[in-house]
């Protein structure tokens, strides 16, 4: 390995930022699916937080919540 | 939209609406936290289940499920005190009237917004053990009664009502917890009652999900990897994809959701190297294609360890075992070599973006080899394996892992005279095991262990785990629930063990690992216990896991580099 192939290791910080989308729920119509998003450890208290987001057909996900709370489950 | 919030209190979910991109509007309040929401047909009603304050928490925490007040002073336990409950709640009105049956746990609920409500339920054993012992049931919303429509062999997650309402799917499997089925998708038709398993080849599927009223769209296990496809009533399959990653939410479940006629399936993708994100199914392809980059920032320029699957043959009956092996990147062994085991039994590692309980990047980072064994009573290689530790926990699954072990050393991977264990849960059974069953590790890190299945069983909430693997009773001195304790065995212990516990863990609680610790400081073998408060089976808090990664690379680092 040299040095052009190090790059930078993963940190523990670091991989406990990741988040993960999940519980993916379609739209009546299909046509848009929200989910959350969820931390993987809590920076504040004892409860990992989490966001809902939405996309509707091709476009970017949009977060419809946001907050240091656990929003989750979307119907 | 509803969802689920717990924006008043800390831990207590209730349920919101909002029509997207307005404000959240709080759609009723419990005593309970509420654990899943269903619609009416109508959009005037919501069916919420809640579980009461007290009750075993379902997430990886195992922490007491909380309420809107305080913990009660003080806590009086009863059997059948907290239960599972379901509530219908009208949004104009805020009327809430309790619809589930009376002295049931309700564990899951599918609901077509109208008539017909199906469940998982059980009425005995209460508390957290009566998951093990669920059947699926028709519910009257009205009448609050219940209907049983199959009482499995196994354990059952994952109900799922057609469009049509005539079937009901149910993935049905040997399971040491709840979250971890892998198994079979039976059928229950509820126009003639029966119950029926159309694909008997497949038994490793995590979630079958409808594609329309004739057919379903599964995810499952595929050994180290996972795969999904299309499956039909008549028993028809086809297998659309499998591959080297981990397709679904949690890395337990394989998973995807469907619309309508499965045109759009989508799944949360992650892999060796690739965080987990957003994927869409390419039907012409027939390869995921990611979609989202939330996590960008965590690998941009980031250089990951090498994995790869490697097998070895069980020196009991010559079964071919496969694990993940991590090592450093581009480098050659003999290396350092962490045994990380994995939890459950009914488990597997995977292709999974960030090996969790003992990090087994970031240890791989620091120049060790990690083995990621999958033995006996993992999923992802049917029914007979995953059931295969029944009867033989710490027996045939510690064989086949220290043949694992022989395995790395005979490929010139790991360092003989470096090895080191570590897991959580049945992993901290097996790092509390091990160390009195052999001395040729020169340390050992257990979290969130199961030292004594005795006090296990009395203490636990999953006490039915115990039942289901042991031979014998509790409270029989010559059964298994002595003799497969590590702390029958800690006497021989001279292996450094560091033992990581919650305080506040239901699942496997902080005596197991006072005992385990007890026992080998009486042996004379250096120990130390860390308790996290305010944790449970999973230490949450940023500070708790950090420290728990960084305390466990510290504690290998020492007893087999000779650093620190």
């Amino acid at each position: 390995m040299n040095d052009n192939d190090r790059g930078h290791a993963p940190t523990a910080e670091r991989l406990l930022s990741v988040r993960t989308p999940a519980e993916i729920a379609f739209s009546p119509d299909g046509s848009r699916v929200v989910f959350a998003l969820h931390a993987t450890v809590a920076d504040v208290g004892s409860f990992v937080p989490s966001d809902v987001y939405m996309i509707e057909g091709d476009g970017a996900p949009v977060p419809l919540t946001s907050g240091a709370w656990s929003d989750r489950t979307p119907v | 939209m509803a969802f689920l919030s717990d924006r008043v209190t800390p831990g207590h979910q209730l349920p919101y609406t909002m029509v997207p991109g307005g404000e959240p509007l709080l759609a009723g309040t419990f005593a309970g936290s509420a654990e899943s929401v269903a619609w009416s047909r109508d959009g005037e009603r919501l069916l919420v289940l809640v579980a009461d304050p007290g009750c075993y928490g379902l997430d990886w925490s195992a922490r007491a499920v909380g309420g809107a007040g305080p913990a009660p002073d003080p806590a009086i336990l009863r059997p059948g005190s907290a239960r599972r409950r379901l509530f219908m709640l009208d949004l104009a009105s805020g009327d809430i009237a309790e619809v589930g049956p009376p002295d049931t746990d309700v564990w899951e609920v599918d609901w077509d917004g109208d008539a017909t409500a199906v469940a998982i339920a059980s009425v005995s054993p209460t508390g957290g053990s009566g998951w093990y012992r669920a059947n699926v049931v028709q519910l009257d919303l009205e009448s609050r009664t219940a209907h049983t429509l199959y009482e499995p062999r196994w354990q059952i997650e994952w109900v799922s009502l057609s469009p049509d309402g005539h079937h009901v799917a149910v993935t049905e499997g040997y399971a040491s917890d709840h979250g971890l089925l892998n198994g079979s998708v039976m059928m229950v038709n509820l126009v003639d009652g029966t119950t029926t398993d159309p694909w008997p080849d497949l038994e490793t599927v995590g979630i079958a999900a409808w594609c329309d009223e004739g057919s379903l769209w599964y995810a499952r296990c595929d050994g180290t990897g996972t795969a999904c496809g299309r499956m039909w009533l008549d028993g028809r399959r086809e297998e659309r994809w499998r591959g080297a990653a981990f397709i679904g939410d949690e890395v337990t479940t394989p998973l995807c959701s469907v619309n309508d006629g499965a045109d759009v399936v989508w799944t949360t993708h992650q892999a060796h190297g690739q965080p987990p994100e957003l994927a869409r199914f390419d039907h012409a392809i027939g390869e995921w294609s990611r979609f989202t980059s939330f996590n960008d920032a965590v690998v941009a320029g980031t250089v990951f360890p090498d994995a790869r699957t490697i097998r070895w043959n069980s020196p009991d009956d010559g079964m071919e075992i496969e694990g993940v092996l991590i090592t450093p990147r581009g480098a050659d062994g003999p290396f350092p070599m962490i045994v990380c085991v994995h939890g459950g039994p009914t488990w597997n590692w995977g292709a999974f973006f960030s090996d969790s309980e003992p990090n087994a990047v970031l240890l791989a980072l620091a120049g060790y080899a990690c083995l990621l064994p999958n033995p006996r009573g993992s999923i992802g290689r049917g029914h007979a394996f995953a059931q295969g530790v029944i009867g033989d926990g710490g027996g045939i699954d510690y064989r086949d892992i220290m043949a694992g072990v022989d395995h790395c050393i005979a490929k010139g991977i790991a360092d003989p005279e470096r090895l080191g264990i570590s897991g959580l849960s049945y992993g901290g059974y097996m790092a509390g095991w091990a160390v009195g069953q052999t001395d040729r590790f020169g340390a050992s890190v257990a979290m969130s262990v199961v030292s004594n299945y005795v006090s296990f069983h009395l203490t636990s909430e999953v006490w039915w785990y115990d039942h289901a693997i042991l031979e014998g009773e509790w409270n029989d001195p010559n059964s298994q629930y002595v003799d497969r304790s590590p702390v029958t065995h800690a006497h021989r212990c001279t292996t450094p063990t560091l033992i990581i516990q919650g305080a506040e863990d239901r699942c496997t609680p902080l005596g197991q690992g006072q005992e385990l610790h007890q026992a080998i400081a009486e042996a004379g073998a250096e120990t130390e216990l860390v308790v996290y408060p305010r944790e449970g089976h999973v230490p949450l808090e940023r500070a708790h896991a950090l420290d728990a990664i960084h305390r466990t690379q510290a504690r290998f680092d020492r007893h087999l580099c000779g650093q620190g």
